[in-house]
């Protein structure tokens, strides 16, 4: 019974942190995409790069927390975005930097949709 | 190169944890599902040890998962039969009377070459002296010998018992540490040990092994010297 005991408080444990980490992952995407798309509005004239660092330090606070559940290679391709955004603002490359930001918001949705347990990602 | 050696360490102690958890029968031999669960285990561990881009996460949430599901799954076995039948199967009669049953073989693909190797791993060379054998879940073979083929026992030579003979000596000192279980499972305590002992002109510390049967006959071997 003991060993019961203890299989059942690890399991409850176990699917909280899984839960907690669900949960997590979708407030910083969340965040972090909405902040993306108040860039993506700002106009070319606008305080694109004060923007663009601000997101950049949003995006490295959540990866301090991102780093514990999500696969490293997918979080180092999205830092990449987010340097590269900071440098297209401040050379004024706004073509290039307005899809780069499309590009961030894709990659924040498929880090979101990959760790949902659909059928999809379960297959 | 520092980081695989932590999180080797990790998965080890977790590991560790995990089949003390699942408790001794893991240990021992194996069912198909605690089987299953060894093997996933052994290979989950190495994920996060040689690819360091993947989260410690994604390797110790894998692993406690299994030992959880396999003590649930074993305490619903223990419960209900069906289940157990379903998980673990049944023993199957492969030997009758003497008589092979070579059906019930072929359906368990066990060939001729593997039931007498099974019996030779018991010391048995002919199936003349086999009466009946089955085949446990585990895949081993258990084998209930003729009466005259048998090992002889006392019982057989019509001997007296005697009850001093039925249980085994116990360990009381093992390299100088004194085990308080079995000194208090034979009645006796510290100071007789310590007189004992001292009645070999030794101390607790210069003795490697100390055991005592039902009869009293102590056993005492001391500790080797280092050069």
């Amino acid at each position: 019974m003991k060993r019961l005991a203890i299989a059942v408080v690890l399991l409850v444990v176990l699917l909280s942190v899984s839960g907690y980490s669900l949960w997590s992952l979708r407030q910083l995407t969340t965040q972090l995409t909405q902040t993306a798309q108040q860039l993506r509005e700002l106009p070319t004239d606008g305080p694109l790069e004060e923007a663009s660092r601000d997101l950049v330090r949003q995006w490295e606070k959540a990866e301090d927390q991102l780093v514990l559940y999500v696969n490293h290679e997918k979080l180092e391709r999205i830092s990449q975005t987010a340097a590269e955004l900071l440098a297209l603002a401040q050379y004024e490359d706004y073509s290039i930097f307005y899809s780069k930001v499309d590009l961030l918001i894709t990659q924040l949705d498929g880090l979101w949709e990959e760790s949902l347990p659909n059928y999809r990602n379960l297959l | 190169m520092l980081v695989v050696f932590f999180r080797t360490l990790i998965l080890y102690c977790v590991i560790v944890f995990g089949v003390r958890l699942m408790g001794k029968r893991q240990l021992g031999e194996l069912q198909p599902s605690e089987l299953v669960v060894t093997i996933l285990i052994s290979n989950i561990a190495t994920l996060p040890i040689e690819e360091i881009d993947t989260p410690l996460m994604v390797g110790l949430l894998p692993i406690l998962s299994l030992v959880v599901f396999e003590i649930i799954i074993s305490i619903i076995n223990l419960h209900f039969r069906e289940v157990r039948r379903v998980f673990s199967g049944t023993p199957v009669v492969v030997i009758h009377h003497g008589v092979v049953d070579q059906k019930k073989l072929r359906q368990l693909r066990y060939s001729a070459d593997d039931l007498m190797a099974q019996l030779r791993s018991q010391n048995i060379y002919s199936l003349s002296e086999v009466d009946f054998a089955l085949v446990e879940t585990t895949g081993k073979l258990s084998v209930y010998q003729k009466y005259l083929s048998r090992p002889v026992t006392g019982e057989a030579l019509s001997l007296q018992d005697q009850p001093s003979q039925n249980s085994p000596p116990l360990v009381l000192v093992s390299e100088g540490r004194v085990n308080e279980a079995y000194l208090e499972l034979c009645c006796k305590d510290r100071k007789w040990l310590e007189q004992t002992i001292a009645s070999h002109h030794l101390t607790l510390n210069q003795v490697f092994l100390l055991t005592l049967d039902q009869k009293g006959t102590v056993e005492l071997i001391p500790r080797e010297v280092k050069k």
